[in-house]
């Protein structure tokens, strides 16, 4: 007996792939119920195109880019709302922009806090435990220093704990709170780039090739 | 008699007038020595000429490109209603070229390109193996079903692999512009012109609502 597929995976599977319910149910019980396989057989069958529409997600908004007169460090960023209205008062194209410029000079390696990832806390933590444990204090003195030091991190490198590069005495994300408030509906960062000339991975690794 | 007749070495070629070394100098950007010679090789054929220089060109890309290049500029373009931006840094060995403004032209020219043609990856390399696998595992199962021998098969395989990197790599990517060329054609004849190494180090496309 092959297992009953769920008509939600058959709908996923055809706003993924623009393909009929019929073709979706048919590569879905092929597949075992697998989304990812029931993708491949379709393609497989030549029913699917190769280039699958990117995945949408239910959100509006705006992407703002930012360069500096020398053209020597970019910024891109995109700001999401909820509704396309929002999304193009002059208002919120302004928090976009403003917020690229906050990026350029800040320089934040992360949206968010979730985003840093979990190798990298572990040994700031290690790190920052050694060096508190040269001030020979009590050990749970020692984890409170670690875990300041852990949020000073946090609001160096995360954006939306960073201080406003406008007005320090606010952080990024309360920025944001501020916006939700006025406009009513949820505001979110959802991603950044920052380029500077000669800092990407690929110029370094370059150098060490050689 | 025309105007100067220079004589060829060999003595046996025709000589070449001077307006047409000339011409091939204005076409072309190509230093006097090279045009000429150029038309020499070529026995006056004013397009063969043009070839011969853009091949000889490309001959000294390639040396070159082996280069570090850890100048160069940022490049931006952002659709008129703001759903989508693009980020890209292209590099040159010296801060003389970041400035040349065919230099920054050539910049704009990929960000546009970027826009349009949606690659996902920089080069083939950065393409995952998990990824590459999956592809391959699609193709064969869609080529063995036409029952071919096995060499055909995997001619048929690479072929579309082929295909996948042409579609998703931005080197392997037809130029927007001018689909002849491919946009790492599109740098070889920019290091060629601008006498230094020229790439492109990383790029990013953000369109609204778009998971990355």
């Amino acid at each position: 007996m092959t297992a009953a597929i769920k008509a939600q995976d058959v709908k996923a599977l055809r706003d993924i792939t623009g393909t009929g319910m019929m073709d979706s149910k048919r590569a879905l019980e092929a597949a075992e119920g697998d989304l990812e396989r029931a993708k491949d057989w379709l393609r497989q069958k030549g029913i699917a195109r190769a280039r699958a529409k990117a995945v949408r997600v239910a959100r509006e908004g705006t992407v703002e880019v930012y360069v500096h007169h020398d053209r020597q460090l970019g910024v891109l960023v995109e700001l999401n709302s909820e509704s396309d209205f929002v999304a193009r008062t002059e208002g919120f194209q302004h928090l976009a922009h403003e917020i690229a410029l906050h990026i350029a000079a800040a320089s934040p390696q992360y949206v968010r806090r979730d985003d840093v990832p979990a190798e990298l806390i572990e040994q700031k933590r290690a790190d920052f435990r050694k060096q508190a444990a040269l001030l020979n204090k009590p050990s749970q003195l020692v984890e409170k220093i670690v875990d300041g030091k852990l949020n000073e991190f946090f609001k160096r490198e995360v954006l939306l704990e960073q201080p406003w590069t406008k007005d320090d005495k606010r952080t990024v994300k309360e920025v944001l709170d501020e916006a939700v408030s006025g406009y009513g509906e949820n505001i979110t960062l959802s991603r950044f780039a920052r380029f500077r000339i000669g800092q990407s991975p690929e110029v370094e690794s370059d150098a060490g090739n050689s | 008699m025309p105007a100067t007749a220079s004589p060829t070495p060999e003595g046996g070629g025709k000589p070449i007038p001077a307006e047409q070394v000339k011409a091939l100098r204005d076409a072309t950007g190509a230093g006097m020595m090279d045009s000429k010679r150029a038309l020499e090789a070529t026995n006056g054929d004013f397009e063969k000429a043009k070839d011969w220089l853009r091949l000889k060109g490309m001959a000294k890309a390639g040396a070159k490109s082996t280069r570090t290049a850890r100048e160069g500029i940022i490049a931006t373009y952002v659709h008129h209603n703001h759903q989508l931006g693009v980020l890209v840094e292209i590099n040159s060995e010296s801060d003389f070229v970041a400035r040349n403004d065919e230099f920054r032209h050539l910049a704009h020219e990929i960000a546009v390109h970027i826009a349009a043609a949606e690659p996902r990856y920089l080069r083939r390399e950065d393409v995952r193996q998990g990824v590459l696998d999956r592809e391959r595992a699609i193709f064969e199962a869609q080529a063995s079903e036409q029952k071919k021998p096995a060499n055909v098969i995997e001619k048929i395989v690479q072929g579309k692999l082929n295909d996948f990197y042409k579609r998703e790599v931005l080197l392997d990517q037809p130029f927007a512009k001018d689909d002849k060329r491919t946009v790492d054609q599109l740098l070889k004849e920019a290091i060629a012109k601008l006498g230094e190494n020229i790439t492109i180090s990383r790029f990013a496309r953000f369109k609204v609502g778009e998971a990355s």
